[in-house]
């Protein structure tokens, strides 16, 4: 009935195609990494293939391409080519200095050589938090009375933050970009000479943000 | 030590949240699982419900929390497995009765399986007697009497950010949690438990208009709040809709739960070591008759460490030492308020959010903790339990306004608990899962048939939607069922989707779903999609909203009819069919923005999207045919360079196409 097959553990390899949907979802893992699932459709792919001709299509490769806010010149480009339908992408690497969350959609598409992008479908917005804000030190206190036994059990972790903080005032905090990611093609603006957004730029666009967010839709 | 200086208005608030995924079996014989259910009842709820009791009929004031989830309260009503319960409990008390003849000459053992005999005696009293196999109606007294505050949370417990990409969804959980909570208790609470306490901005626009005005948030929620108010987890904040939020003071939680909190001191009993699991050889067939597994029996023979040099369990010593810690709690608190900064606008609030079933399941003398620590604050001056609602009605004018951070209270505010390689393919599967469930909600022409198909689908998704599952293939615990859960209630939804898509509605085959998952029986999609929503969608040409590649051919289409209408001013007629060429053109153009988002040709769109609006004026205040042909020209000029610039790539492969 369906081309589902649980061979493994009960787990779908794949998800059923027969209903020609596409997806594209992108989801924060931890400040580092996302999760990037996807589904085209074959009616697509080969849509994709008829507007770049076969010759083109065929030397292009499936790629991600993330767009960060509020400098959309921001971007960088995934090559995820593969068997696969799902991977987990190495965000660029921030700078200690940061604000607590940074805001970017992804595209779904295909790249060509000359860096030439044709999007199929895109993400929703994506919020996430860089965990580069930490408690201060009047949240944490320790335990000291009552204490017959510390144990190493690492099964039910609380919200542990160290005290190896960034500034609390967001005013100081800035956002950087990198330009040495792997199979990444990264904004000219960003350089090693400028390599900051300005915060405030981006606390203003955040704020604007917040009321069309990716779980409200609205603008 | 000196004293630490604490003020009278130092409030402390603690919410229990409890939940339960929907494991109630489709046949019709007790399942393993079901046992689970079975021990938070006899280990948790009631025990709970006891301590309340008791401090209730004591006059002492104890505004705790209580989160009830809307699949917890399903199972809680479920006249069958009130019927398993009580078989359950006998044949706990039987299984008792064997071990005891067993250890008959173990001294230790046999005092402690005398006081499992009488405890479940007495739950089992409890439960027919006097709560008459209604548990909900017991809390709805406490909440009634003052002595809780009940609250609820989403429908089958999404960890909402994962949800995020789909509104309408969240939206549905919701509302669905609020509206089982109003059905069993006549009302609908403002006060919100957010599953794992995950949160992302946006969600506090759904939960305002939800009608909910406080919430609960995690500790990393809260200290990267934008704008910054401080990082303190003892000052609740607001947003600008007016929604409250609580952050979960993190001190407070870590010394009771966590890898060195209280429970885990070794006087206290061993909460993972079950007889079941400890004697192998043992047979429990009378304890779980109709499986072959081996359900925990929730008969604990050891401590967490040794105690007199042996590892059996002494339950008086361990119950002393719950006093002691409820004591060392307060202190700590009273200690934490000293060090709090003084704020003339709103005195500190410590909130200690836990899960109930942590309470009996997994530290067995956490009620006898609760109850007097709860004990030990209402006989001091000092601190003053308090509800957050309380709370905020106090003081809501005066807190400080931010949106939090998205954050969890798991892992350090992350989501890696939630996705990583044991369950992410959940989350692709719910993906197209949730397309083709849009698709079915929007169809035009719906029959009755299929609109309680619709319904039956929407209970399998959000069944697919717990956050259960994936926590439990994260952890490796009871991965095997979480897979099986996952797997049937996704293929149940795509065989009604099929039933669909074939435009037929197999009604014995969705009586044996409805059968099959009975819950939420008031659900109604059309309450989220409402039918004046679905008037203009075509079931057979659904374009999902993101999908760029098919608008922008749409477009290269509309823009060839508005050029070939733009050559024809002598055609009757032909301008009306311009004009409404050009609005599909304007609309396309806002939707390929709205799509691409913040891509390099968003500039672009927008310039032309403008442009075009205002040819669009011009059509309209336009007095003869030959002025709507000349802004024809207009926009088909805008059009074309609006192709040539904003997708350069594309056009190019459009031209190569033709």
């Amino acid at each position: 009935m369906f081309p589902w097959s649980f061979s493994r553990q009960g787990q779908p390899n794949d998800l059923p195609d027969i209903f020609t949907e596409d997806i594209f979802m992108l989801m924060p893992v931890n400040s580092q990494q996302i999760y990037a699932g996807w589904n085209i459709s074959y009616e697509h792919q080969n849509l994709a293939a008829g507007l770049w001709g076969e010759e083109r299509f065929s030397s292009s490769r499936l790629a991600v391409k993330l767009i960060f806010m509020p400098n959309t010149d921001n971007f960088c480009i995934y090559d995820v080519s593969g068997p696969g339908q799902s991977i987990y992408l190495q965000l660029p690497e921030y700078h200690k200095k940061m604000p607590a969350h940074i805001n970017f959609i992804g595209l779904l598409g295909y790249c060509g050589k000359d860096l030439t992008f044709l999007p199929i479908i895109s993400s929703s917005a994506v919020f996430m938090s860089t965990g580069r804000v930490r408690a201060s030190q009047e949240a944490v206190l320790p335990r000291l009375e009552g204490r017959l036994r510390h144990s190493n059990r690492d099964n039910l972790p609380l919200n542990y933050f160290d005290n190896e903080t960034v500034p609390h005032n967001p005013v100081q905090a800035v956002m950087p970009f990198y330009t040495r990611l792997k199979n990444t093609q990264s904004c000219e603006s960003i350089t090693e000479d400028n390599p900051y957004l300005n915060l405030e730029q981006l606390t203003n666009a955040l704020d604007k943000q917040m009321g069309r967010s990716s779980v409200n839709g609205e603008k | 030590m000196t004293e630490p200086d604490v003020s009278a208005n130092n409030y402390f608030a603690v919410v229990l949240n409890a939940h339960s995924p929907y494991l109630k079996s489709a046949s019709s014989k007790p399942a393993p699982e079901e046992y689970w259910f079975f021990a938070q009842i006899l280990e948790s709820y009631l025990p709970l419900l006891d301590v309340f009791e008791r401090l209730n009929n004591e006059n002492i004031n104890t505004p705790v929390v209580l989160s009830l989830s809307p699949t917890l309260l399903e199972l809680l009503n479920d006249k069958d497995l009130q019927e398993r319960f009580l078989q359950y409990i006998d044949n706990k008390l039987q299984l008792i009765e064997k071990e005891a003849a067993r250890c008959m000459f173990e001294h230790d053992i046999s005092a402690l399986l005398e006081h499992y005999r009488r405890e479940t005696k007495y739950w089992r009293h409890k439960y027919t007697e006097v709560y008459k196999c209604n548990l909900i109606k017991a809390f709805a007294d406490l909440h009634k009497a003052g002595a809780l505050s009940l609250i609820t949370t989403c429908a089958s417990s999404a960890v909402l950010p994962l949800l995020s990409a789909e509104p309408e969804l969240c939206r549905i959980q919701i509302e669905t949690g609020l509206d089982t909570f109003n059905k069993y208790f006549g009302f609908r609470p403002a006060d919100f438990w957010l599953p794992e306490c995950a949160f992302i901005p946006g969600l506090e626009h759904l939960l305002h208009k939800a009608g909910i005005k406080y919430t609960h948030i995690s500790v990393s929620s809260a200290i990267g709040a934008v704008p910054y108010i401080g990082g303190s987890t003892c000052r609740p904040f607001k947003s600008e809709d007016g929604l409250v939020f609580f952050p979960n003071d993190m001190s407070a939680c870590v010394e009771v739960w966590s890898g060195s909190g209280y429970y885990t001191d070794f006087p206290y009993r061993c909460s993972s070591r079950d007889l079941s699991d400890d004697m192998p050889e043992l047979d429990l067939s009378s304890f779980a008759p109709f499986t072959s597994e081996r359900p925990a029996a929730g008969l604990k023979y050891h401590c967490s460490g040794l105690t007199d040099g042996s590892d059996i369990y002494r339950m008086q010593n361990a119950l002393e030492l719950a006093e002691y810690h409820a004591e060392a709690f307060i202190n700590s608190r009273k200690r934490q308020f000293g060090q709090i900064p003084v704020s003339d606008a709103c005195p500190p609030l410590l909130t200690l959010s836990l899960n109930a079933e942590f309470f009996g399941l997994n530290w067995y003398e956490g009620c006898k903790w609760l109850e007097k620590t709860l004990r030990l604050i209402d006989a001091d001056p000092d601190l003053q339990l308090i509800t957050p609602e309380a709370y905020a009605q106090k003081y809501a004018q005066s807190l400080p306004s931010a949106v939090p951070n998205s954050g969890a209270w798991l892992d350090g505010g992350f989501m890696s608990r939630w996705i990583n390689y044991s369950n992410d393919w959940i989350f692709r599967s719910l993906g197209l899962a949730h397309k083709c469930f849009k698709r079915m909600a929007y169809a035009p022409e719906q029959t009755e048939e299929m609109q309680e198909s619709i319904n039956q689908a929407l209970r399998f998704l959000l069944m697919v939607q717990a956050e259960d599952w994936p926590l439990m293939l994260s952890i490796g615990q009871h991965a095997n069922y979480a897979r099986k859960a996952v797997r049937n209630n996704l293929l149940a939804f795509y065989k009604l989707y099929e039933d669909f898509l074939n435009k037929k509605v197999d009604c014995q085959s969705l009586r044996s779903l409805h059968k099959r998952l009975n819950i939420f029986a008031d659900l109604n999609y059309q309450k989220f999609f409402p039918p004046e929503s679905r008037t203009d969608m075509d079931i057979n040409n659904f374009n999902t909203d993101n999908n760029i590649l098919q608008k922008l051919l749409q477009f290269k289409e509309v823009a060839g009819s508005v050029v070939e209408l733009s050559n024809k001013p002598q055609q009757q007629d032909t301008w009306q069919k311009l004009a409404n060429q050009i609005v599909t053109a304007v609309q396309i153009t806002e939707n390929i923005a709205a799509a691409a988002q913040e891509t390099e040709a968003l500039k672009i769109y927008k310039k032309s999207t403008a442009e075009l609006k205002e040819i669009l004026n011009a059509i309209k205040a336009a007095d003869s045919p030959q002025q709507v042909f000349s802004c024809g020209q207009k926009a088909s000029s805008v059009i074309g360079i609006w192709s040539e610039a904003a997708i350069k790539v594309v056009q190019e492969q459009l031209n190569r196409k033709d």
